[in-house]
């Protein structure tokens, strides 16, 4: 009976320290997810939140935030919708910064809110004012010291319309020798156009700005590094970076890690939660085995 | 086992010294690692209750809470390997018993905090180097430990006790483990010597051979060595052996009195059909028995009876027997020798040689050459002697004649006949108590089976050797049952029965 008993206690602790060992695992086991904050693959942005960013899972708690002191970064794959947008506006009206890139759907829900038809034009590519390859196209933002930017695949938009929201400030463009590759065949044929493309466009709304990117990364992790001197600028040492995650509320595992990850790392107080578990489990067998 | 400790116990100073780190990383922390904020100073009451638990626990608490300030940042770090490592010696200092497998199985099921936070590892490398460290000081001292066998027994006889003895001497408090045979025979604690005595029972004949191999650890489990095998040599020889080589001598020494000894197969048979009722059937196989009768008599006077038929005449008591009116009344002078045989003067001996393992085989011939020679070596080579002799698998045989011709046909029989233990089993006990006479079943046929032989016996008696012979018993433990029935009825028969 004691032996059962003790066999018993014994199973139960073990698996405790298995479920344990599950979930450690299932905290450090990366998800290459686009735009994720956690995610360390070319469009994730791993090295933006390891920079101090925090994250935010709906647009609605953009009304906590001191929207002086803050940047928003949105970048997604789906679009936005009209209430996101709204909280958007409104945030970027209390002084703001925020910027959007990511798919072409969601620049095209960005365009359309602000009173634009936008018309998908193709890929934009640079062969010579690029970074490593023509997809990564460098344009020069006269803002913020002509600091330089890397766009990962930007794209064009041919737009049209008038501001219903907020006023046009800059729109930046590529360089004259880029070409707009329609067939996306990498190379530039006789019948692409050829030239200057606008890839931001830069918008004062209320007190705040909204920088809309035509570009599938900015921020990510494939580009990051080059665009380092531009969140400086745009932060100016005053306002912190806030990453929106709120496509990914829907996903247990992808909040539960947001929950246990900081950027350093780890929760220290899932590190605490987690030893103190274990100490109480071996607190338990061997005070059993001793008495 | 958690019991709390006084505060003012020795060992304090350990635990104060580990709150203190404690203490001194978390503020260190917030003070200088702009990352950390107010909320780690949550690990502090953690480090409270290390002044009150005993150490197993200090260490279990030391290393969560290292494990834990690790990760928060590089001063931190730098206490936790204070507090881990204090918090060791803290268990390594006050504890006594193993340890070594709990604190390994410590760091281990801390596996999943160091999954997210490989930096934790640190503080339990810094463990794992003080394990190993410890794990050298503890070899070198336990390889200075010596341990010397000696063996007190070279020959044995089979069946008897073989002695011999461990002493280990190691420097400290050791734990120690003597296997023979490599099967743990001893463990204990001890400080600088110890000694102890063992010994088992030989029952296997010629040169035997036993492995004893010592294992000596450390208290607390941190190193152990093992010295050996040692191999321990000794002789069994049967009590048998000896026992023939005197029977030889003194055949030897009465060699003149030596005459063909008669050799008799007997078979008691009981009925088939019903065993209550016995019968005797005694087939001569051999020879004729020729009677022999003693030439003197031997032993304290103890008086006179009345003559019976088969008496030696020159027992009679003529001065008595001519004192009575009538002279059929002849009366024979009893000796103490005799008041054993009352009979004729003769000695009976029944001996069932069926034994359940060789040591009780030896025991068995080497009582039935003992009885026999003991009246040789009291110079009394003459002496009648009836033997019965049951051989395992084989009818009785009767051997009848003076002591020096029985002893000749028995050593006949010994090297004729191949002689074994039916089982080699190491102990035979019965484990039921029968009452004779109130057996029912199985049990009540059995002890009519044997009662039937019992007759069949003392009828081949009452024809050979007379009526009132005394009869000397000698039969295995496993036999008990069978013989205290023929026993009975033996002694219900008139004779008197003696156990061997």
């Amino acid at each position: 009976m004691l032996l059962r008993k003790r066999s018993f206690l014994f199973t139960v602790n073990l698996a405790l320290l298995v479920i344990l060992l599950i979930v450690s695992l299932i905290v450090v086991l990366p998800l290459n997810w686009d735009y994720y904050v956690l995610s360390t693959s070319e469009y994730g942005h791993r090295d933006l939140y390891s920079q101090g960013s925090s994250w935010i899972t709906s647009i609605e708690s953009l009304r906590d935030l001191d929207a002086v002191r803050t940047v928003l970064v949105v970048a997604r794959n789906s679009p936005l919708d009209s209430g996101e947008l709204e909280g958007i506006i409104e945030f970027t009206n209390r002084g703001g910064i925020v910027i959007t890139y990511g798919s072409r759907e969601l620049t095209e829900s960005v365009f359309r809110y602000l009173g634009f038809k936008a018309t998908y034009e193709g890929l934009i590519r640079d062969p010579v004012f690029s970074w490593s390859s023509s997809i990564k196209v460098l344009v020069e933002l006269p803002l913020c010291n002509n600091t330089i930017v890397v766009l990962d695949t930007p794209y064009l938009f041919n737009i049209t319309g008038t501001w219903i929201i907020g006023d046009l400030l800059y729109t930046i463009n590529t360089s004259m020798f880029s070409f707009l590759d329609k067939n996306n065949n990498k190379l530039y044929d006789v019948d692409e156009l050829l030239g200057e493309f606008p890839v931001i466009y830069i918008v004062k709304v209320g007190r705040g700005l909204i920088i809309i990117v035509c570009a599938h990364g900015v921020f990510t992790n494939s580009v990051f590094n080059g665009n380092t001197p531009w969140l400086e600028c745009l932060t100016n040492r005053s306002r912190s970076v806030v990453v929106d995650q709120s496509e990914f509320k829907s996903d247990l595992l992808a909040c539960f890690k947001l929950l246990v990850f900081t950027s350093r790392g780890v929760s220290p107080l899932f590190v605490l939660v987690v030893s103190l578990t274990i100490l109480v489990i071996l607190y338990r067998v061997y005070s059993y085995k001793g008495s | 086992m958690f019991t709390p400790i006084r505060v003012l116990k020795h060992g304090n100073l350990l635990r104060l010294i580990i709150v203190v780190s404690v203490l001194a990383g978390l503020l260190g922390e917030v003070h200088f690692n702009e990352h950390v904020n107010l909320h780690v100073y949550i690990l502090a009451p953690l480090a409270v209750p290390l002044l009150l638990v005993n150490s197993l626990l200090v260490f279990l608490l030391s290393l969560t809470l290292s494990i834990i300030m690790a990760s928060l940042g590089l001063i931190s770090l730098l206490f936790s390997l204070v507090v881990v490592v204090i918090g060791f010696l803290t268990l390594y200092l006050e504890t006594h018993t193993s340890i070594s497998s709990k604190v390994i199985a410590s760091l281990l099921a801390f596996t999943p905090v160091y999954i997210v936070t490989p930096i934790s590892l640190i503080p339990v490398f810094t463990v794992i180097v003080l394990v190993i460290a410890l794990s050298i000081k503890e070899y070198l001292r336990l390889s200075k430990s010596n341990v010397e066998v000696f063996s007190e027994t070279r020959v044995a006889y089979l069946g008897e006790l073989v002695k011999y003895k461990v002493v280990i001497t190691c420097s400290g408090l050791f734990k120690y483990s003597i296997f023979e045979e490599g099967k743990s025979i001893v463990s204990d604690v001890a400080t600088g010597m110890v000694t102890h005595n063992f010994s088992f029972r030989s029952n296997r004949l010629g040169v035997n051979e036993k492995n004893i191999s010592v294992l000596i650890e450390d208290v607390r489990g941190f190193a152990r060595i093992v010295h050996g095998p040692y191999i321990l040599s000794f002789r069994v020889v049967a009590r048998i052996t000896g026992l023939l080589k005197k029977a030889e001598r003194l055949i030897e020494k009465y060699a003149m009195y030596v005459s063909t000894p008669q050799i008799l197969r007997v078979s008691f048979e009981p009925p088939a059909v019903n065993w209550t009722i016995p019968q005797r059937l005694i087939r001569e196989v051999e020879a004729k028995v020729s009677h022999h009768t003693s030439t003197g008599y031997f032993g304290e006077y103890m008086g006179i009876r009345e003559y019976k038929p088969g008496d030696n005449p020159r027992a009679i008591y003529w001065k008595k027997s001519l004192k009575r009116e009538s002279l059929e009344d002849l009366y024979v002078k009893v000796y103490a020798k005799e008041s054993a045989n009352i009979s004729s003067g003769a000695r009976v001996l029944l001996a069932d040689l069926t034994a359940t393992n060789p040591i009780e085989l030896d025991v068995l011939l080497s009582a039935l050459y003992g009885e026999l020679l003991s009246e040789i070596s009291r110079e009394r080579p003459l002496t009648q002697v009836h033997l019965f002799v049951k051989i395992p698998g084989e009818e009785p045989l009767y051997i009848s004649g003076k002591v020096v011709d029985v002893v000749v046909a028995l050593n006949t029989i010994i090297q004729k006949h191949n002689i074994k233990a039916l089982y080699n089993y190491e102990t035979w006990r019965r484990s039921r108590t029968i009452r004779l006479g109130e057996s029912t079943g199985f049990i009540s046929g059995l002890e009519n089976y044997y009662r039937a032989l019992g007759l069949a016996f003392a009828e081949v008696v009452k024809s050979r050797v007379g009526r009132k012979a005394a009869i000397q018993l000698i039969y295995s433990n496993a036999l008990a049952y069978k013989y205290s029935i023929i026993s009975q009825v033996l002694k219900d028969s008139g004779f008197m029965v003696l156990k061997v």
